[in-house]
């Protein structure tokens, strides 16, 4: 983790520029290779654009 | 301050974070960071909390949840039991200070083990806005969870804020993200939101919320900024934990799709677990796998620079040749509704024609693309219509009907070759160019009910015979 002192508004404060990847909160290899078990890529066609189509109309 | 006002904020603060310190680079770690440290005051920030490790360990030695340190990811604990019976799970955000974080965190897995709730959840050896991740399998489980959570006297008066960009629920920040990182994904966006932005002091959560918006509809929708997407950092770091780019793909899809319900202060908690029920579905996940494969093999097959010569000799027909440069020139300036939808023109242009195929293909000379197209266009129908009118001067109408049929059958042997050397012409032409012209041409032949076709063209073509022009 690499950190580098900034202003903003005439005041100081420290900021970081470079995260080393095990701070990221995905899935690690062993889960990722678990959940991969699960899933079975079965082929039934439906109109699925659709169904998980979300309206943020508001 | 409501959920709107604390993206507001922190839109505004880290855009002039970047405004003021213009020796800074504008990168999603910086972003991603100030969300790990969102509601933290500086010394609270990243405090260690890793000797609670043991504790937590030992706590739970014997019980249903298998608490356990992975090298594979040094810098959390997991607290695992039978996880892994679904795809996608619920996630659930907490943050506590580090004096609170030990007590809280054990109220809360003592519930989880208590209702043997299937869970694939971690803690951060850090205080962070994401300290604890709770990963539920079963979306009754995580409403009953969060419910605990909520009505926990002790745990709300000690919750710190969590990521505003996540769907709020109380003291909790919700989201899903199968394989990815909902946070990286954001971090992504919003770097990539303040790239683009005219001048940084002019963001705001509104606009963020519109390009948020176009986002989604160029990558997933009209697609026509999916192989750019494709081609980003973010997309390529986790090429290798999918089977396919499409499964990855999904994966954005179904995340992007849960952003945009969080950047939407009225979505409700039925629609967010609606979602998710959606995602954990896997025959869901693979037809929309399928959707992306289809529509690859959709573009494979289709002839960037055909489709641009039928357009042209479509739309000069249709709107004058002179027009043609202009319409192609305001596709280019991002009109996609420049072309027209006829023969779906419009969709096809939106999945296969950049830009740079354009100029690629007209060599940088739209104009005298436009010209050579029509020239040739010409050139063929003229030849066309002298060998059929020659035939039937020489041979009658019987023997010219019968050319047109054979020609249509790629048999040239009845044309007349005459003067002119119709045959040897016509022969030397591209057949599916020829009957492309040929058939545009043919298409404006009005026939009558019971009429045969060819002898009604035949009979046409030798009255027009002064008139060819398309």
């Amino acid at each position: 983790m690499e950190e580098k002192e900034i202003i903003v508004d005439g005041k100081k404060s420290k900021i970081i520029i470079n995260l080393d990847d095990d701070y990221i909160e995905s899935l690690n290899e062993e889960e990722i290779s678990e959940l991969d078990k699960t899933i079975e890529l079965d082929t039934v066609i439906n109109d699925i654009e659709k169904t998980m189509e979300i309206d943020l109309n508001d | 301050m409501t959920k709107t006002e604390k993206m507001d904020e922190f839109l505004k603060y880290y855009a002039k974070v970047f405004k003021q310190n213009p020796s800074l680079q504008i990168n999603k770690e910086t972003i991603y960071a100030g969300l790990m440290n969102y509601g933290l005051d500086e010394h609270e920030q990243r405090q260690d909390i890793r000797p609670l490790f043991d504790k937590w360990i030992r706590r739970y030695e014997g019980k249903n949840l298998d608490v356990f340190h992975s090298t594979r990811q040094n810098r959390f604990l997991q607290f695992h039991n039978n996880g892994y019976s679904k795809s996608d799970h619920v996630k659930i955000y907490l943050s506590f200070g580090k004096d609170d974080i030990e007590e809280c965190v054990n109220i809360i897995f003592d519930y989880i083990d208590r209702n043997n709730f299937k869970t694939l959840s971690k803690v951060s050896d850090i205080t962070r806005s994401d300290s604890v991740v709770l990963r539920m399998c079963e979306i009754e489980d995580a409403q009953k969870i969060t419910s605990f959570i909520n009505n926990n006297e002790y745990l709300k008066s000690k919750a710190k804020a969590v990521n505003p960009f996540t769907i709020q629920n109380g003291i909790v920040g919700m989201a899903n993200d199968r394989k990815l990182s909902y946070n990286q994904t954001i971090a992504y966006l919003i770097q990539d939101y303040y790239k683009g932005v005219k001048d940084l002091d002019n963001v705001n959560i509104e606009d963020f919320k519109q390009y948020m918006l176009n986002t989604y509809n160029s990558i997933f929708k009209d697609k026509s900024k999916l192989d750019k997407f494709k081609k980003t950092e973010i997309f390529e770091k986790y090429k290798g934990s999918f089977g396919s780019e499409n499964e990855e793909l999904v994966n954005y899809y179904e995340i992007f799709i849960t952003i945009l319900m969080s950047l939407n202060e009225k979505t409700k908690m039925e629609d967010f677990y609606k979602h998710v029920n959606n995602c954990q579905d896997n025959k869901k996940y693979s037809n929309l796998v399928m959707h992306f494969d289809n529509y690859d093999n959709e573009r494979k097959s289709v002839n960037k620079e055909e489709l641009l010569s039928d357009f042209v000799l479509y739309a000069s027909k249709k709107y004058g040749k002179r027009n043609v440069s202009y319409i192609l020139q305001g596709y280019m300036n991002g009109d996609s509704n420049a072309i027209t939808r006829d023969n779906d023109f419009r969709r096809l242009f939106n999945m296969h024609i950049t830009k740079e195929d354009i100029l690629q293909i007209t060599n940088n000379n739209i104009e005298m693309f436009v010209e050579f197209i029509q020239q040739d266009t010409d050139d063929i129908l003229n030849v066309f219509v002298t060998a059929i009118n020659d035939t039937y001067a020489k041979h009658g109408f019987k023997q010219a009907c019968h050319a047109l049929r054979c020609l249509f059958n790629r048999d040239f042997r009845y044309i007349s070759n005459g003067t002119n050397y119709n045959r040897k012409r016509l022969q030397e032409y591209d057949y599916d160019k020829l009957m492309e012209v040929v058939n545009s041409y043919l298409g404006n032949i009005e026939l009558n009910d019971n009429e045969d076709y060819i002898e009604t063209v035949v009979s046409h073509m030798a009255g027009i015979n002064n008139n060819m022009s398309m």
